[in-house]
């Protein structure tokens, strides 16, 4: 194979990376410094003013804030959850694998799909929640419309796409600790949560940690479920970033303050993904081969 | 040694924990948890064989089957043009990527040329770079060669894909070169060689790929939701976020909305029944590069 052969071999593929992923980030930074929108039909130079425009606003502020709170009431369930469950299925019975692969359907539904069986499902009047408080002699709630229950709620259909894959990554993990160091637990009269406190917890860290580095960046760009079931609503205490970004940028059309947004959210992103690479392959010893 | 009083262990607690039998209430929290999995889809099914007055009773009996939704689906103006459009675009991104990814993913596998290490690097950088960063960019891009709405801007941005040349290229660089070699022996130039060795011996791989970009492009939800503009570009996620929340009708027709989930699940679901087992593999392989 010559070096033409090999350079048109390539060439599809890295023409279309390039044009429709690197050459956005480049123009995001050109439209970041630019004042752009449906009053000012010419791109104007502004230098930094679209950032600090979305760091005094108070909307940008809330989105952050909203962002966060998702990732942070979705996460820590989702894996806890999925490390009990994965130690439960991780024994390779036909049991164990049927459960696993119901665990991980939702993670090949579309969150579109998700969104609007939840929808239907957490509606005030006729949704199945509530028909299950009222069974429960609870009175119902506003899982959707109340703005100090709604982004809780969408944090719930969260963990509930999400877990099975984290129950897969966590089951691999598991096959990959020693049965030896359960033995001597065990001989050293450890009893199940001896074994999984001092044992699996500890040897399934570096997993935890990728999960939780692979949710976070995740978490932070929620957006179809917000989209679908609340419209950032009510009174904006559902609206994340990704909400935010699209609502100024498209909906306003001020792809600079929209630019200015996407790129604070990429370095965001990059930065954790960077501590994640950074780590990667540094491994909890326990003084074993 | 220490001796205890123990010395022997109970018969329980000899099995390993891989294979420990499993705790009657495990067992039933798993149980309980593949049941909370699957409701939501019993819920989706219930509700799209339900009339619409039926919806606001909670003990609406699905049979007899009304199956006025599905034909209503089916037999309008729009969901029949979506599922097309949504065919069209997933098998075209489907095919081109898979292509572009063993074009490119034999070179790097087979071939040195100068820049290959920072090409290929530039390549799986793009794992790293969420998406939002490219929509304003690309929607402008599009508009300005007044392409928006159309097939090509739906499918275009998608026809390459990092993680498929990776996965490709690593499942290339197994094969051995003395295959190669053989062939070239026998006067077969590097297209045949690809052709008649590598992309029959990466079936498996390819199978993979094929499958993953299958299932991210029927779902993608943002793009298509901001590059389409008229009702018959409109991709059956975006169809279905509408049909839900029409601009004119107040309430959902909640069975027509759940058929029409119903129709956009099947091929996924069907794709997943078939194909569970190599999904797992790619994810599980995906994340602990």
């Amino acid at each position: 194979m010559n070096r033409l052969h090999s350079y048109l071999l390539i060439l599809p593929a890295c023409l279309v990376l390039g044009a429709f992923i690197y050459w956005p980030i480049l123009y995001s930074v050109w439209l970041s410094v630019h004042r752009w929108d449906w009053l000012m039909p010419e791109p104007q130079f502004v230098g930094l003013q679209n950032y600090t425009i979305m760091l005094t606003s108070a909307q940008f502020q809330n989105a952050l804030w909203n962002t966060a709170l998702f990732t942070l009431v979705s996460v820590p369930p989702t894996l806890a959850l999925a490390l009990f469950v994965a130690v439960l299925v991780a024994p390779p019975t036909r049991s164990n694998r049927v459960l696993r692969s119901v665990y991980f359907m939702p993670t090949v539904m579309s969150a579109v799909a998700i969104g609007v069986i939840f929808d239907w499902m957490m509606n005030s009047e006729i949704g199945t929640f509530n028909a299950a408080l009222r069974a429960l002699g609870v009175s119902p709630v506003r899982w959707l419309s109340d703005p100090d229950l709604a982004l809780f709620s969408l944090a719930m259909v969260e963990v509930w796409k999400q877990f099975g894959y984290a129950v897969v990554i966590y089951a691999a993990g598991l096959q990959a600790i020693p049965g030896t160091l359960y033995e001597a637990a065990r001989m050293d009269g450890a009893g199940p949560w001896r074994q999984f406190r001092d044992v699996t917890f500890p040897l399934i860290m570096p997993t935890t940690f990728f999960l939780l580095i692979l949710s976070v960046i995740n978490g932070f760009q929620v957006y179809t479920f917000v989209e679908v079931m609340t419209q950032g609503g009510p009174a904006r205490a559902t609206e994340v970033i990704l909400y935010y970004l699209i609502r100024v940028g498209f909906d306003s059309a001020d792809v600079g303050l929209g630019s200015a947004v996407a790129l604070f959210l990429f370095a965001l992103l990059i930065g954790i993904t960077l501590l994640k690479a950074a780590t990667i392959g540094r491994k909890v010893h326990y003084g074993y081969d | 040694m220490v001796t205890t009083d123990r010395a022997l262990p109970l018969p329980e607690e000899r099995v390993a924990p891989g294979r420990a039998r499993r705790l009657p209430l495990g067992g039933l929290v798993l149980v309980v948890l593949a049941l909370v999995v699957l409701y939501p889809l019993w819920e989706i099914a219930r509700i799209s064989l339900l009339d619409v007055e039926e919806v606001n009773s909670p003990d609406a009996a699905v049979w007899p089957p009304t199956f006025r939704a599905y034909v209503e689906a089916w037999t309008g103006v729009a969901f029949p043009r979506y599922f097309l459009n949504s065919v069209v675009v997933t098998l075209a991104v489907t095919v081109g990527s898979t292509l572009t990814a063993i074009l490119a993913a034999y070179a790097f596998a087979r071939a040195t040329f100068p820049g290959r290490d920072v090409l290929f690097l530039a390549v799986i950088g793009t794992l790293m770079i969420p998406n939002h960063i490219t929509l304003i960019p690309n929607y402008l891009t599009f508009a300005k060669v007044g392409l928006l709405d159309t097939f090509v801007c739906l499918i275009l941005p998608f026809l390459a894909s990092g993680f498929s040349v990776f996965f490709l290229r690593q499942h290339m660089m197994t094969i051995p070169r003395s295959l190669d070699e053989a062939a070239r022996m026998d006067g077969a130039g590097p297209w045949m060689i690809l052709w008649t060795i590598i992309v029959p011996l990466s079936w498996p791989a390819i199978a993979v790929v094929a499958l993953f970009a299958f299932m991210s492009q029927w779902n993608e939800f943002i793009w298509p939701l901001l590059a389409t503009t008229s009702e018959e570009m409109r991709t059956v996620q975006i169809g279905l976020r509408y049909l839900l929340r029409d601009e004119e009708a107040a309430i959902p027709d909640w069975p027509l909305v759940m058929a029409g989930t119903m129709i956009t699940l099947v091929p996924l679901l069907i794709a997943y029944v078939f194909a569970e087992r190599h999904l797992i593999r790619g994810i599980t392989m995906g994340s602990f590069r």
